[in-house]
């Protein structure tokens, strides 16, 4: 049984013994069981992951990478149509140094420190699944000094880590729990969803509930859109028959029909622009980081 | 109402000027309140002469008792919002239309959760800083005033462009 099985099967019994408290109305601070949070804020934590022992000293804060990606995303906007979103999936996953240039006519240092600090973190979209620990979230900085396995290392990021993963601190922990939660505690603390404080936390964190989409937002009159889209496939199709059937004036009546539709549609035209709004991808939904723990709350 | 109300604020357990305040309801007359819902920087709720309040608190799972209740917003800029909907009948004093006589139902004073772990997460977009040169730094509409903007497309069937150099 390898030692995260072990802490696993350690919280599970802690978790049961405070179940079991929780009828008896003692005073206590004990509190347990499955959370998602989006964001957890530790101070001084170690880590334990299959490979590596790790202990990093000051404030961090244990997030998902998908939930970091979706809060740079919504950071900053170019003005007019918001091209930002599009820029941070060319940087990180393309590679493409011309993404940056997208942004070359803005000040946009800030923006740029974030990327390359995020892209540092993820590498294919599926390290979204994956969580990371940085020393602060706006503008985003990665934890630069870090003891791992005992060796102490300095200028090299830490980069994000597979699952499962065991976090523990004495020295206090802050998290939202948001639903759905099964949290016990006996002091009968037990709502669905709050702000908490921790004194001390042993957390294993179990995999990331990533329910982030994009979309595209901003648009006006979609009904009318698809309305427009859908006649300008049947004049196009009901041409095609008429060529079909030699009937040369429907043909060319819906042939030109069709076309002109389809091109107020998709043309982007000032009109189209103006009728149907600007095109803008939207990053909603969060990307919860879910856990078992237990500990005493401050 | 009256006797009850003169009960309460004769009661030691309750604080001075809160005392004071009621008191000086007493002679005015109270009606009928349509409205429900109040916001405000501090709440306080006096219990009746006879009953201890018996108040439930989010995230406690034990329930409590007390005389007077006070809840307050002091670094939080925004205000609490107190939720007379599941009262039965509330009233309102002529001369202090903040004070309030409530039967029966419910009150709820909800505020914002504390909390700012995830306050950096959801900070909101931010248009970068200094924008192409073929965009407005300012556009002013009216009285309204817009900054950092995008391109900017006019269309009338007439106007004035003057420029000036």
């Amino acid at each position: 049984m390898n030692e995260i099985q072990e802490i696993s099967n350690l919280m599970d019994k802690e978790i049961e013994a405070i179940t079991l408290a929780a009828t008896s109305h003692l005073p206590s601070k004990k509190i347990g069981g499955k959370a998602s949070a989006r964001v957890v804020k530790l101070q001084n934590p170690k880590i334990i992951t299959t490979e590596n022992k790790i202990e990093i000293l000051g404030p961090v804060f244990l997030v998902s990478v998908g939930e970091m990606k979706k809060a740079i995303k919504n950071r900053y906007k170019t003005p007019g149509q918001n091209v930002f979103p599009e820029v941070v999936d060319d940087f990180i996953f393309s590679n493409d140094k011309d993404a940056l240039n997208r942004l070359r006519a803005f000040d946009s240092a800030q923006a740029a420190s974030d990327l390359v600090n995020l892209a540092r973190l993820v590498k294919v979209p599926s390290d979204s699944e994956k969580v990371a620990l940085v020393s602060k979230i706006k503008p985003l900085e990665l934890v630069t000094e870090y003891v791992i396995d005992g060796k102490h290392t300095s200028g090299n990021f830490l980069g994000s880590f597979d699952l499962p993963l065991v976090v523990m601190t004495d020295n206090g922990a802050q998290f939202d729990f948001e639903n759905p939660s099964n949290v016990v505690g006996t002091n009968q603390r037990v709502e669905e969803s709050m702000a908490i404080n921790m004194n001390n936390i042993m957390l294993l964190v179990e995999m990331v509930d990533d329910n982030t989409i994009q979309i595209t937002g901003g648009l006006k009159h979609v009904g009318w859109g698809n309305v427009m889209a859908i006649v300008s496939l049947i004049c196009l199709l009901v041409g095609a028959f008429s060529f079909i059937e030699k009937r040369l004036f429907f043909f060319i009546v819906l042939l030109i029909s069709g076309a002109a539709l389809a091109i107020a549609r998709y043309l982007p035209t000032n009109w189209n622009k103006e009728f149907f709004g600007m095109s803008e991808i939207q990053v909603v939904g969060n990307s919860y980081t879910v856990f078992k723990f237990y500990g005493e709350m401050a | 109402m009256k006797q009850e109300l003169i009960e309460i604020a004769k009661q030691g357990q309750i604080d001075p000027e809160t005392a004071r305040r009621l008191a000086a309801c007493m002679d005015a007359e109270f009606k009928h309140s349509p409205i429900r819902y109040f916001v405000s920087r501090k709440v306080i709720i006096v219990a009746g002469a006879g009953e201890l309040l018996s108040i439930r608190i989010s995230g406690f799972g034990e329930s409590f008792k007390g005389r007077q209740l006070t809840c307050s917003n002091v670094d939080n800029p925004e205000d609490l919002e107190v939720s007379l909907a599941e009262s039965d009948m509330v009233f309102q004093s002529c001369k202090d239309p903040d004070v309030l006589y409530v039967k029966g139902g419910e009150t709820s004073i909800t505020g914002p959760k504390y909390s700012d772990v995830a306050k950096d997460l959801d900070t909101p977009a931010e248009v970068l800083k200094i924008l192409p040169r073929t965009d407005p730094d300012i556009v002013q509409i009216d009285n309204r005033i817009y900054r950092q903007t995008g391109t900017v497309y006019i269309s009338s069937p007439f106007y004035v462009v003057i420029l000036e150099r």
